[in-house]
């Protein structure tokens, strides 16, 4: 079953639509579904090249109108992009089997990230039959999204982790921490929260064997590496509260922000929402269900940001349990167990 | 020549209290080829200020389709790159229509508690940021600086930010006549221009030209309730395959 079967009351293409998108200008090459046009310089524009074939097309029209399909339905190529606020659509044209289309994007008319997919949607109004789409332009079938990137995007957004270096804390390039804290041992930087992933910095001033012993990478099961496991535990514990109390801080602000915009209830949550860093939204979203332990796995999200948005008491009680969270989540209990073992053995 | 620029970082809510305490950002250019007349930007700051000489203070909303006409006829051959990019509002927004911003949001909508401009940078900081008085101290900030800031949101350029909220339905609807329907109930604004929908030119005109036909007392709550409708049928049926009747049909429906 298609995962559209669950969202659409009606029939709709078995599988995806399976494309070939390729771009007709040497320079740019599609890696993971993607065209990173600002890597190359000079160039204005790309063009696309774009052929589908839909096996079994004819299985999402009522028995009646299977015959002459092609009468009934159409492929487009939708191209969508919120950063440069258009959307445009183009239809293919029917070679044999064989949807084929051209088009080509102009770096002036779009910013940031330019979605595009296929679509199979319905030519016209058609006689309703249950279990059928019958209103014109209803989609029935999709390809996977190819993006164009025409900035360089402003978050990583998935499988990256945090970037983290060694930097003198009595640096010039840490000016917050110079005077008062350049003996810790380690930092975030919070700066550029609203845009980028924040780092994580650790002091390249500290103990010459503290510091060797947070560079030792080896995984044996040993006295010295409990006890550097143990200090990670303390890093990793205090950088997820504080990334996750900023996260909350900075959507509960934002939900004020935008009530005091005086609109509708689920518009302001979903500015808010949109507001905050992408990776703010995925540290919420990934922690929602503990954040919320009451709400149904599925609901826990929206229970939280009308929690947020419907009462301010409720947010010190959320930002109340962020420690907590961290202890069941970071294996605190496991490795002080552990540690608590080999020091009464290696006594 | 008169080239147009733009900061070289989006601000931030930060940044418009730095900005307001006399912090320089440094600019670039924009993207557009376009040269633009000299004065351009002088003869907008002219053209802004008269409109609101002979604008009621209290009413500033209802020249909302004038002063988007303006900016409309200012700007739109500039690339599209450009006219969605944020930091051409703020910049624009900032250094040259500041009086018409304060005017539009704080005075019209304070005119009733006596509000006068803000004359100091110290007092518009004060307007912009305040602090909560909760256990936790958390800033609170004006609705206003979302009107010089815009946002990342979709609707922050079409709907939010002060300026470019003036010029995306001019571009979008295209005729002086819809771009007044659309403000004279700037619910219809709100309606249409914070959906996705709303970038879909046949969508909002469509809803546009038909909203007072269907309800004409075009009271909040039918408006609201119409541009809902029309998004959940947008959840299955594509916008852009259709034309303006055929939208119709739908609203109708």
């Amino acid at each position: 079953m298609s995962m559209q079967d669950i969202f659409y009351p009606y029939k709709t293409l078995e599988n995806q639509i399976e494309i070939n998108f390729k771009s007709l200008n040497n320079k740019f090459k599609l890696n993971n579904n993607i065209i990173a046009f600002y890597e190359a310089e000079d160039e204005n524009e790309v063009n696309i090249k774009i052929t589908a074939k839909i096996n079994n097309i004819e299985d999402v029209l009522p028995e009646t109108f299977k015959k002459n399909y092609s009468e009934c339905l159409d492929l487009i190529l939708l191209i969508k992009s919120i950063k440069s606020l258009t959307r445009k659509f183009f239809k293919f044209e029917k070679q044999g089997n064989i949807f084929v289309l051209e088009i080509s994007l102009k770096k002036r008319d779009w910013r940031g990230e330019v979605n595009i997919l296929a679509s199979l949607v319905l030519k016209k109004k058609i006689q309703e039959i249950e279990g059928y789409a019958f209103n014109q332009g209803t989609q029935l079938g999709w390809s996977p999204t190819y993006k164009v990137l025409f900035d360089e995007p402003e978050e990583k957004i998935f499988g990256e982790g945090m970037e983290v270096l060694w930097e003198s804390f009595k640096s010039e390039k840490l000016y917050w921490l110079q005077k008062h804290y350049y003996k810790n041992i380690y930092a975030i930087d919070l700066k550029n929260a609203h845009r980028k992933l924040p780092k994580i910095y650790l002091n390249k001033d500290i103990d010459v064997h503290l510091k060797a012993l947070l560079d030792e990478g080896s995984a044996k099961l040993s006295q010295k590496n409990l006890y550097r496991d143990l200090m990670f535990q303390n890093i990793v514990t205090g950088v997820f509260v504080q990334l996750m109390t900023h996260s909350l801080i900075d959507l509960y602000s934002e939900l004020k922000y935008q009530k005091n915009m005086s609109q509708e209830k689920d518009i302001a949550i979903e500015n808010a929402w949109q507001e905050i860093a992408l990776w703010q939204r995925k540290i919420i979203e990934n922690y929602a269900i503990q954040l919320s332990p009451d709400s149904r796995k599925k609901d826990a999200l929206d229970n939280i940001k009308e929690k947020l948005f419907d009462s301010d008491g409720d947010f010190p009680e959320i930002i109340n349990v962020v420690q907590n969270i961290a202890q069941n989540n970071q294996g605190i209990a496991e490795l002080f167990t552990k540690v608590s073992h080999a020091l009464t053995r290696f006594k | 020549m008169n080239v147009m620029k733009k900061f070289k970082e989006i601000l931030t809510k930060e940044d418009l209290v730095s900005y307001f305490e006399g912090k320089k950002f440094d600019l670039i250019n924009i993207e557009s080829s376009i040269v633009k007349e000299r004065n351009i930007l002088e003869d907008l700051q002219e053209k802004f200020k008269n409109q609101l000489s002979i604008t009621d203070k209290k009413k500033t909303a209802l020249s909302d389709a004038i002063f988007s006409e303006i900016i409309y006829k200012t700007f739109y051959d500039l690339d599209n790159r450009d006219l969605a990019d944020v930091r051409f509002w703020q910049w624009l927004s900032l250094e040259y229509l500041q009086e018409y911003i304060w005017n539009r949001w704080w005075i019209s909508k304070n005119f009733d508690k006596s509000k006068s401009l803000p004359s100091t940078n110290d007092e518009k900081i004060k307007l912009i940021r305040s602090t909560s008085k909760e256990e936790i101290d958390i800033d609170i900030w004006s609705p206003i600086t979302v009107r010089f800031l815009g946002g990342t949101s979709l609707k922050s350029l079409t709907s939010r930010q002060a300026i470019s909220r003036l010029f995306w339905p001019y571009k979008i609807l295209e005729t002086t006549e819809l771009v007044t329907q659309c403000f004279e109930k700037q619910d219809i604004a709100v309606a249409v221009f914070e959906r996705q929908f709303g970038l879909h030119p046949d969508a909002a005109k469509a809803f546009i030209k038909n909203i007072s036909l269907k309800h004409k007392n075009l009271d909040k709550k039918s408006i609201q309730t119409e541009a809902k409708k029309l998004n959940r049928y947008f959840a299955t049926i594509s916008p852009d395959y259709l034309n303006q009747d055929e939208i119709k049909d739908l609203l109708f429906e």
